[in-house]
């Protein structure tokens, strides 16, 4: 019987180194980057692709969206996962609306989320902030009722073939002019797109500067503490008031 | 103490920010206005004892919510530190943008709390039920059983104790609860039937007046039309919002079918009171400043809601906007503090009589 507890503590013990190993092996074997695919399709049928290089093995889905400079807000109120409520324009203005504000009744739009699995497109049924983006993985998110799938392509049509990605750094690269296969050919493409234009694909980074940035160069300017003057002076009013009124019940 | 309608609307008032609002300076000054009301409040009943234990406890949700909403959001750009990305859910930056937001949350959550253990030692339950409508007497009379059922079965379990305690007996494990609960339990199964037998010797129920049969099957009809009417209207008002005409054309006549129902039979009973509560200048003045700021609130939501929301998540700033004056309007909860402090109650007659004080 000794020997067995013996034993059982041993196996602990290994457990616990391997794990630990693990944790610190994994940063070795990420030295290539990996590629993912990005479609957004918009309510008027326009569709944009991106291409996101990254040198983790693996990249949350939201990540993913931040990391293809489209303007994205996200919604964490709940603290229990990340909503997507606006792409580049199209859907809520979190906070001042819902996140699904189109979606308080039947006509039922919001951001549906999808992914690529065999070859077809599949609804997401966990958040963006769940789910884990690997090499060779495209995701679609499309604003509709869950019932469309967004338009189809392959990796290659998002990136370009494999062997032509020298960048090693991780940037976007906006695919040149809707790359259209069969399956889009007949969707109508109006003029007011936000289609990557000649002068997106000549920045390099996922625009620098814009309001909506999420590097980390554009930390937030410090709060002018004059601001809350007013606050001090009526939280200090208040609490006389109440240490005066309770003297007087007391 | 205040009317418990003029009560009704100050917690309305005060409920309604501390829902609507997620700024944490204004949620701060309407806890820190709460609290003062409930500081003064609390000398009025015994019951403010257990509220401030729950109160205590409402102080360790702000010891989980803050944590968890910082472990498991991950945005903004107000890094602290980092955990390593492979750890499940917690994995990733821990900011600044969600500690304030958790605590923001929870101050809210608190605030509430706050709200409503004001609410529960300021007004008497059994006056406040005074004020449901005659013909829901039934329903009134059930819940004011069943609001004191709990502090009379304490009271009682705590009498048979200290008379096992006088005998000797002492409590060492499980096996020692039963001689408690048995009492306990013939003890509110006497109280049930002395209850029922005193509703018998007061003719309950037997105050009603018959309908004509014509007028009985006319109610009966316009309970079950106006109940299907109500819920049809709901439906299509739920499912298909662009008929909205339809919606109306069953919502308008099923009301009009249940007020009707509801008068004929408040007017079967008659209802005579024992003392009643008399209506001072104080309330009006309560009644008043609250009506104001929940008035003024909902203006402030429909047409700057912005003023109200707040969001430290990029790309938003992390810091939150301050309104003056929304601020000092916020500051207006205080008033029961102050009128109870500066304009104590006249004592009125009836009151005196029926030896409440």
């Amino acid at each position: 019987m000794q020997g067995l507890g013996y034993v059982l503590r041993r196996a602990w013990f290994v457990a616990l180194v391997g794990s630990l190993l693990l944790f610190a092996v994994e940063p070795l074997n990420a030295q290539e980057p990996h590629r993912a695919g990005l479609v957004v399709q918009f309510g008027d049928g326009t569709v944009l692709t991106r291409c996101i290089t990254f040198s983790e093995d693996e990249i949350s889905g939201e990540e993913l969206l931040h990391r293809s400079g489209l303007r994205v807000l996200f919604d964490y109120m709940t603290g229990l996962g990340t909503r997507v409520c606006q792409i580049e324009g199209e859907g809520c203005e979190v906070p001042d609306e819902d996140c699904w504000c189109q979606c308080q009744s039947t006509p039922c739009f919001y951001w549906n989320y999808f992914y690529v699995a065999e070859g077809r497109w599949r609804y997401s049924n966990v958040g963006c902030g769940a789910r884990q983006v690997r090499d060779g993985d495209i995701e679609g998110w499309i604003w509709g009722d869950g019932r469309t799938t967004p338009a189809l392509f392959t990796l290659e049509d998002i990136c370009g073939p494999s062997e032509s990605t020298p960048e090693p750094t991780p940037t976007t690269t906006p695919t040149p002019a809707p790359v259209t296969p069969a399956a889009t050919t007949d969707t109508p493409q109006p003029s007011p797109t936000p289609v990557p234009t000649a002068a997106q694909e000549a920045t390099p980074s996922p625009t620098p500067g814009s309001a909506y940035s999420t590097t980390p160069d554009s930390s937030p300017s410090p709060p002018n503490l004059s601001r809350y003057a007013p606050f001090v002076v009526i939280v200090l009013a208040l609490g006389g008031v109440g240490l005066f009124l309770l003297k007087r019940w007391s | 103490m205040f009317h418990p309608i003029a009560w009704s609307l100050w917690v309305v008032a005060a409920a309604m920010p501390a829902m609507l609002t997620q700024n944490p300076l204004y949620l701060s000054i309407i806890c820190l206005a709460a609290g003062i009301v409930y500081a003064t409040v609390r000398h009025t009943t015994p019951l403010a004892a257990s509220w401030n234990s729950f109160l205590k406890l409402g102080l360790t949700l702000l010891a989980f919510t803050v944590p968890i909403n910082a472990l498991s959001v991950h945005a903004g750009r107000l890094v602290l530190f980092s955990l390593p990305p492979s750890w499940p859910l917690i994995g990733g930056p821990i900011t600044v943008e969600a500690i304030i937001f958790g605590v923001s949350k929870a101050l809210s959550l608190f605030t509430l709390l706050l709200i409503f253990a004001v609410f529960n030692c300021a007004v008497d339950q059994s006056r406040l039920l005074r004020w449901t409508p005659a013909f829901l007497f039934e329903a009134g009379l059930i819940t004011s059983i069943a609001l004191t059922f709990v502090p009379q079965m304490l009271r009682n379990a705590q009498e048979i104790r200290e008379a096992q305690i006088i005998r000797g007996h002492r409590f060492r494990g499980l096996r020692d609860l039963l001689p408690l609960f048995v009492p306990l339990l013939t003890g509110g199964l006497e109280r049930a039937v002395q209850l029922a037998e005193s509703m018998e010797a007061r003719g309950f129920g037997g105050s009603l007046e018959s309908l004509s049969h014509g007028r009985e099957i006319a109610v009966k009809v316009a309970t079950a039309a106006g109940l299907l009417g109500l819920l049809g209207g709901f439906f299509s008002a739920t499912y298909f919002p662009d008929r909205r005409a339809l919606s109306w054309l069953l919502l308008l006549p099923s009301i009009g079918a249940l007020l009707f129902v509801f008068r004929v039979q408040s007017k079967r009973v008659h209802r005579s009171r024992y003392h009643h509560d008399t209506w001072q200048r104080r309330d009006t003045v309560l009644a008043a400043v609250s009506a104001g700021l929940a008035l003024t609130l909902l203006l402030v939501r429909a047409g700057a809601r912005s003023l109200l929301t707040y969001y430290p998540y990029p790309p938003f700033s992390p810091w939150p906007s301050f309104n003056l004056w929304l601020g000092s309007a916020f500051t207006l909860l205080l008033v029961p503090a102050l009128l109870s402090s500066f304009h104590p109650p006249r004592q009125p007659l009836n009151s005196l009589v029926a030896g409440e004080p």
